[in-house]
């Protein structure tokens, strides 16, 4: 494996008495699949929220590239080649499907008409049937969102995508369709992964790494088989000690 | 917003419609006084609605405080006009880049510390009445006049026809510029702010800046229209800074649909009309009743048409696609 693409050093974030995230050290490597696991409320979401500078750690650092990047305002940081989904997907409602794709790259395409050329060529990878790029926001179904919020995120080119959650909600069959994209992202466009979930069967089967966090530290890191075998993993996830 | 087809065809066939309209309306008015001037201001209404659209419609930031910028405008023009000679033709600008000016004295702060939905509106709201209760002690409770010149150079006529044709250059102006921020990079980054403001820094829009450029663009155009506003309404005090106008300009803007242009010069020029013959009429037994009129549509539009006036053209457009 080559070097480290993020880093995070003894990171902390805590709201009033509770500590989110208590010193996090990880490491993402250039080009994988990276699993982040755990409970509710273990700190995987806020995490995401510290690195995109949407929050200000109040304690450790941030690399990116070897460059430190803790405290920069949001713009900076996507800029310098991070993007992020959400749980719960945030379309551009009023806009067309285009519209919000071109947008993200806007960032690197100043030029409008460019800018929608590069998007369509994204909405085509992704496999977003052309009929609905026309479409308002408001217009399309869960997995549709999912996929343009995917979009909109790659419009940015990014080197590293920080995906929340992306299997909730969807059907089993809408799930395969998922994971089979993921890894076309990681393995076509060279983007790295992060990719928080609860759904096993998505992580299993596409991180070859897996971190497990649990009321704010990381409890467990490793392949997702060992990491399965863990006992503290197993009590954090059931609440119960292993037999 | 699509209203009529795309791409440069759109902008051709909007202009086209607005000058028609433009036109049209002197024709049907000419020759009393009174409807002339009433048409005058119907169109700079228009112009400071359209002008709206950048800061409300395309940012999404529900502005209350038109008439700040529009008073410090029009008043820094007349002042440069009356106390150092500058005319108009040239003190506009002066005056539209005073408003610019406050708009990023205030914006800056208020983007900087988040303000946004409901408070940004308060403190929009709270500007206007600020200036108003600032100016009263600067100006006094007098009413001022412009001198008695008239030319092209003072931009001031004593027929409202030709105070008919600046305004209409102005709403002219006012749409291109529209028209020029929605094709570009900084439309689709205003419109993304609008639809959710952290989607869009998560896309690398640096927001503050963008709205900010929004507040600057929007208060230039207000400041120069103030001057207009003070020629039709023939004299000018301390009372430019009016929080029901500065009200009715979010109003007719929300009732057009946000990032309509047309929508927003419909709704605009008859809303006006309307308010103009309500308070005309009525207006000294039933004092505020234009605005309890643009109330009542504004809630009529809320439950039925929550897209204003644009959901109505853009379903007719529809419609119309369709049968061809």
């Amino acid at each position: 494996m080559s070097e480290a693409l993020l880093e995070t050093r003894d990171l902390v974030k805590h709201f009033g008495g509770i500590k989110a995230i208590d010193s996090v050290s990880i490491k993402v490597m250039e080009g994988e699949i990276l699993g982040l696991i755990g409970p509710n409320g273990a700190g995987k979401t806020t995490l995401f929220n510290c690195i995109t500078g949407t929050y200000k750690p109040d304690g450790g650092k941030i690399f990116f590239r070897q460059k430190e990047i803790t405290g920069l305002p949001s713009h900076e940081i996507i800029k310098l080649g991070i993007g992020r989904t959400w749980q719960i997907v945030r379309p551009f409602k009023k806009m067309s499907v285009l519209d919000a794709i071109a947008t993200g790259s806007l960032l690197r395409y100043s030029d409008v008409e460019k800018a929608k050329e590069k998007a369509k060529e994204i909405a085509s990878f992704l496999g977003l049937p052309k009929d609905i790029l026309e479409k308002r926001g408001e217009e399309i179904t869960l997995m549709q969102h999912k996929l343009v919020d995917l979009a909109r995120a790659l419009a940015t080119e990014p080197k590293l995508l920080l995906i929340d959650e992306v299997g909730a909600g969807l059907r089993p069959s809408e799930l395969s369709a998922m994971i089979d994209t993921l890894q076309k992202i990681n393995s076509e466009r060279k983007v790295t992964l992060v990719v928080v979930e609860h759904i096993m069967r998505l992580v299993m089967s596409i991180s070859k790494r897996v971190i497990v966090m649990h009321e704010g530290r990381v409890i467990a890191q490793g392949k997702p088989e060992e990491v399965s075998n863990d006992p503290q993993v197993i009590q954090a996830y059931l609440g119960i000690k292993p037999i | 917003m699509v209203a009529f087809g795309t791409g440069s065809k759109k902008i051709a066939l909007e202009l086209l419609v607005i000058a028609i309209l433009l036109a049209v309306i002197p024709l049907v008015l000419m020759g009393n006084a009174y409807y002339e001037l009433l048409a005058a201001t119907v169109v700079l209404f228009s112009s400071m609605v359209v002008a709206w659209n950048i800061i409300g419609g395309y940012a999404g930031q529900l502005d209350l405080g038109a008439f700040a910028y529009v008073g410090v405008g029009g008043i820094i023009t007349s002042e440069l006009w009356i106390k150092a000679g500058i005319p108009p033709l040239l003190g506009i600008f002066a005056g539209g880049a005073a408003s610019l000016l406050i708009a990023v004295i205030i914006g800056i702060p208020t983007f900087r510390f988040g303000i946004k939905e409901v408070w940004y509106a308060l403190l929009t709201a709270a500007l206007v009445v600020i200036f108003n209760n600032l100016s009263r002690v600067l100006m006094g409770p007098t009413d001022y006049y412009l001198p008695p010149k008239t030319g092209i150079i003072y931009l001031k006529f004593n027929s409202y026809e030709i105070m008919y044709a600046i305004a209409s250059v102005i709403l002219i102006l006012t749409v291109l510029a529209n028209l020029a921020i929605e094709r570009s990079k900084i439309g689709y980054y205003l419109k993304s702010i609008r639809e959710d403001e952290l989607a869009a820094e998560m896309i690398g829009i640096d927001t503050r800046r963008y709205k900010l450029y929004a507040l600057m663009i929007y208060s230039f155009f207000l400041g120069v229209m103030g001057y207009i506003y003070i020629v039709l309404a023939a004299s000018f005090s301390y009372r430019m800074f009016d929080s029901s106008s500065s009200l009715s300009i979010a109003i007719m803007g929300i009732i057009g649909g946000l990032g309509s242009i047309e929508g927003g010069i419909v709704s605009a020029m008859v809303l006006r009309s309307l308010g103009e013959y309500f308070r005309s009429s009525f207006g000294s037994t039933v004092p505020g009743l234009d605005l309890l009129l643009y109330g009542i549509v504004l809630v009529i539009v809320g439950i039925f048409q929550p897209e204003g006036i644009a959901g109505i053209i853009n379903r007719i457009n529809k419609a119309m696609k369709k049968k061809r």
